[in-house]
């Protein structure tokens, strides 16, 4: 069964001034994700995490390797509208509101303008913003913003999701809001690949888990932890540090 | 083809309305725009006599084409780094619009917004001049003042000149992530662009070494020639069609050129 997403030797460089030859990023990164699965990514700061969602929604271009979404790269993907994306600090303009802004993505993306009402009101439901559809983005909370970047990500209905901190800064009700929705967003048939700091529960969500380190992937498979997974976490990262030096 | 033409003038639209109906700087910088323009009226208690409607011709020109070419620059480098910075692009970019739609959307919204200025303040200034030769305070007879045609042309040079601008903004937004560098920088060649002799002109001959540097000008600045097409259309009436047809082409050339390199220049730079 072909993977949803595939992705060999991927490496990542980033340009310093006109130079090509800055910081490796990502570093011979290969691994595959099956559709419907979630996929939890792990890290300290600066291990490539980000970089790694970006090069997969193709904001990013890679250096080598290659992505493959569903067997196409990931500019088709975009192209044929497979995915969404939830960025680590979620942006809006203030004066609109989020149906408002919902709405003009939607005009963006090309969703059918009969149904255009009627999907933006549903991602409103899905992601529990009802009440807030209508107040400006500009009086939201952190959880609220957190919600229309989820709804934007979604407002499509890509194959693909990747959310670079979903659950960073929410409270701990909606960080179990939040992981309740991936959970059914998976049943649905949705591939989700999530970054994230946060280790509570994530056993319980993710069916695979890929920890990086500098760039590097150090473990890649299902979470079974016998020590509790904040412990295996930091022996790995530790090895890895070993490694290095 | 069709659908990414839609994708911009969605993007341009909502522009537009952003500025137009939010951006509470742009709606004072209007404000500040028809003040100066009104305020040409003091230049009638000047002993001018019939020079009066060019002066007040040439001060108006002046006052909208550098303002409405700041508060454009300011307005395009200061959503474009915001947008950029704060990650709001990312929405756009993933799944709705190609890096080129968005830029050219943005660009073609702020350019719009700008030119609906002009063309209230280039509509009072036409008021102002009219009213002033109507009430015969010019002693001397006969005043002449610009007609339709002329005005049509003058308006439709100013948009030329804040889209060549426009272009130049995004284009030096490349070189810099700050909001502050690209501002400066474009101010500074545009206001060069202006101001130095000969350098918007290219029928002035230039000789010696400072001849070589505006003519090196010449080619590295946008052509700016506001000036001299005010004096043009006042004295000599509206531009002939041919003059027109190549006047347009040229500042085409330069924007689509400018725009080309500033997305050549965000490719690279992997915005």
């Amino acid at each position: 069964m072909e993977p949803e997403i595939r992705i060999e030797g991927l490496s990542k460089v980033y340009a310093i001034g006109w130079s090509r030859s800055g910081p490796k990023a990502i570093n011979s990164l290969s691994f595959e994700v099956q559709k419907g699965q979630i996929v939890g990514v792990l890290g300290g700061n600066g291990s490539g995490k980000s970089t790694l969602l970006k090069s997969i929604c193709g904001l990013l271009p890679i250096s080598t390797g290659s992505i493959l979404i569903s067997g196409s790269d990931p500019a088709t993907a975009v192209h044929q509208k497979k995915l969404g994306y939830l960025p680590e600090r979620p942006s809006f303009p203030g004066y609109q509101t989020p149906r408002k802004f919902l709405l003009h993505l939607g005009r963006l993306s090309a969703v059918d303008g009969g149904s255009l009402k009627g999907r933006v009101q549903t991602c409103i439901e899905e992601c529990g913003m009802q009440k807030v559809a209508d107040t400006r983005i500009g009086q939201l909370s952190k959880g609220g913003i957190q919600r229309l970047a989820m709804a934007q990500a979604l407002l499509h209905d890509p194959e693909v999701l990747l959310m670079d901190e979903p659950m960073d800064g929410l409270d701990p009700l909606a960080r179990d809001n939040t992981t309740a929705h991936i959970r059914r967003l998976s049943d649905a048939g949705k591939t989700v690949v999530f970054a994230t700091h946060l280790l509570e529960g994530l056993e319980s969500v993710c069916d695979q888990l890929l920890v990086l380190h500098r760039g590097r992937s150090i473990f890649f498979g299902p979470p079974q932890f016998e020590s509790g997974i904040k412990t295996w976490l930091l022996d790995r990262l530790r090895e890895g540090e070993e490694e290095d030096d | 083809m069709i659908d990414s033409a839609k994708r911009i003038l969605v993007i341009a639209l909502e522009t537009l309305r952003e500025i137009v109906i939010y951006n509470r700087w742009f709606q004072l910088c209007l404000f500040g725009l028809l003040i100066f323009v009104l305020g040409c009226q003091t230049l009638t208690e000047l002993p001018l006599g019939s020079s009066l409607p060019k002066l007040l011709f040439d001060v108006g020109q002046g006052i909208i084409v550098l303002t409405a070419g700041t508060v454009l620059v300011i307005l395009l480098a200061f959503q474009l780094t915001t947008e950029i910075q704060s990650g709001l692009i990312y929405s756009y970019l993933v799944s709705r619009v190609s890096r080129s739609e968005y830029l050219i959307g943005k660009l073609i919204g702020g350019w719009v917004s700008l030119v609906l200025v002009v063309l209230v303040a280039d509509g009072v200034l036409a008021a102002i001049i009219e009213v002033q030769a109507f009430k015969n305070l010019i002693p001397g007879g006969e005043v002449l003042t610009p007609g339709i045609w002329e005005w049509l042309q003058t308006f439709l040079f100013q948009s030329l000149h804040l889209l060549v601008l426009a272009s130049l903004t995004l284009c030096i937004l490349t070189l810099s992530n700050s909001f502050l560098f690209p501002a400066v920088t474009t101010l500074a060649i545009w206001l060069a662009g202006l101001f130095l002799v000969g350098v918007g002109d290219f029928d002035n001959s230039a000789t010696g070494f400072a001849g070589a540097i505006v003519d090196l000008l010449r080619l590295v600045l946008p052509r700016f020639e506001m000036w001299s097409l005010v004096d043009r259309l006042w004295y000599e009436g509206a531009l002939t069609f041919i003059e027109l047809i190549k006047s347009i082409l040229i500042n085409l050339i330069y924007c689509i050129f400018l725009v080309g390199v500033g997305l050549a220049m965000f490719k690279h730079k992997e915005l």
